[in-house]
């Protein structure tokens, strides 16, 4: 019997990586949705819990939307392309001024009574965390670095604006007036 | 003089049975595994994905183990030693006669079927026989007489008196 098994061994273990193959590929497909009925949050921050924050934010998600996928930058490494396909993404103040040409310009009447990242007079992004003032925008979900201040910016490119850029809906900005919610 | 027949019908049509059995076997497997793997990705949420992925994939290589398993453990052997049998019973038999020897050397052919060489000595010419395994214990370590083969399988065989 031991021969036996040995004999057929390549057989065992070509069936064990097909297995971990089709079936990561399939439950991925059970979670993953086209980029019309998805929003995608990136935050750049030293930890999030994904799974929460995109349960609590699918809960009044906007019609159309299947699928809130919240992650961190450390994804990315996974997925180089398509960390430029999110619609939200967290960034700290370090960071802003780099990836400010892929933000888009914020309507302010779309978020009243919020602080915002400014540049040339236009807003690009509104204050989730601020150490002075002791913000942190759901922080039962996100672990924002110590004494950095924290913004939320929307992808110029997301299909979710609305009339921001002409998208087909505002799904983007409703989940991040949900998130700016958040305790 | 002993005649002894190795092979039979029965022997046959059991060895066919075992086939059927174990296809039948294999087929229940991998279906009642696949129902589990879609049962478990059915029950899987947000909250529970990576326990049900992971039980899923090892659901998935467990019964495809078992299915693996039953087919080289015991329905290709079935297979091939129904093929074998069925070469047997539909060959064209031969009788040779002298001394025989049963050797130790036993080669394994594939899917299972293992072969036991015999020495055929006749005169001072010597000749190789070959016995199916399973029936190799059916057969006594040596004997002079006589043996029906086909195709070197030795099929049945009578013992002389004396020995």
């Amino acid at each position: 019997m031991i021969k036996g098994l040995l004999r057929n061994l390549h057989r065992y273990v070509f069936w064990a990586l097909i297995s971990v193959m089709l079936w990561a590929w399939i439950f991925t497909l059970l979670f993953s949705a086209p980029e019309k009925n998805k929003v995608v949050l990136y935050a750049d921050v030293p930890a999030v819990d994904g799974t929460a924050l995109s349960i609590e934010l699918e809960k009044d998600r906007p019609k159309g939307i299947r699928i809130v996928d919240a992650k961190t930058f450390n994804s990315m490494l996974f997925e180089q392309h398509a960390v430029l396909k999110g619609d939200i993404y967290l960034v700290p103040e370090s960071d802003a001024e780099t990836y400010l040409p892929s933000f888009a310009p914020i309507d302010r009447a779309a978020f009243p009574g919020a602080a915002f990242y400014e540049s040339d007079g236009q807003a690009y992004g509104i204050v989730i965390c601020d150490g002075q003032t002791g913000l942190a925008v759901g922080a039962r979900y996100v672990t924002y670095a110590e004494g950095e201040r924290c913004f939320l910016f929307f992808n110029k490119d997301s299909k979710h604006l609305g009339t921001w850029n002409d998208s087909a809906d505002d799904a983007a900005i409703v989940i991040a007036q949900h998130f700016l919610e958040l305790q | 003089m002993k005649h002894c027949e190795l092979y039979n019908k029965e022997a046959l049509l059991s060895m066919h049975a075992k086939k059927k059995r174990a296809g039948i076997a294999m087929l229940a497997v991998a279906a009642a595994g696949l129902a589990a793997c879609v049962v478990l990705c059915l029950l899987t949420t947000r909250t529970n994905y990576g326990t049900m992925l992971w039980a899923t994939v090892g659901t998935s290589i467990v019964s495809g183990w078992i299915v693996i398993f039953l087919s080289h453990a015991v329905f290709e052997v079935a297979k091939t030693g129904e093929r074998h049998m069925k070469m047997v019973e539909e060959g064209e038999r031969k009788t040779v006669g002298g001394r025989f020897e049963k050797t130790n050397e036993v080669r394994y052919i594939r899917h299972g079927v293992t072969l036991r060489r015999v020495r055929l000595t006749s005169g001072e010419r010597e000749t190789m026989l070959v016995l199916y395994e399973p029936y190799a214990k059916k057969v006594p370590e040596t004997f002079s007489g006589e043996a029906e083969i086909v195709n070197d399988f030795i099929v049945a065989y009578e013992v002389n008196g004396d020995d």
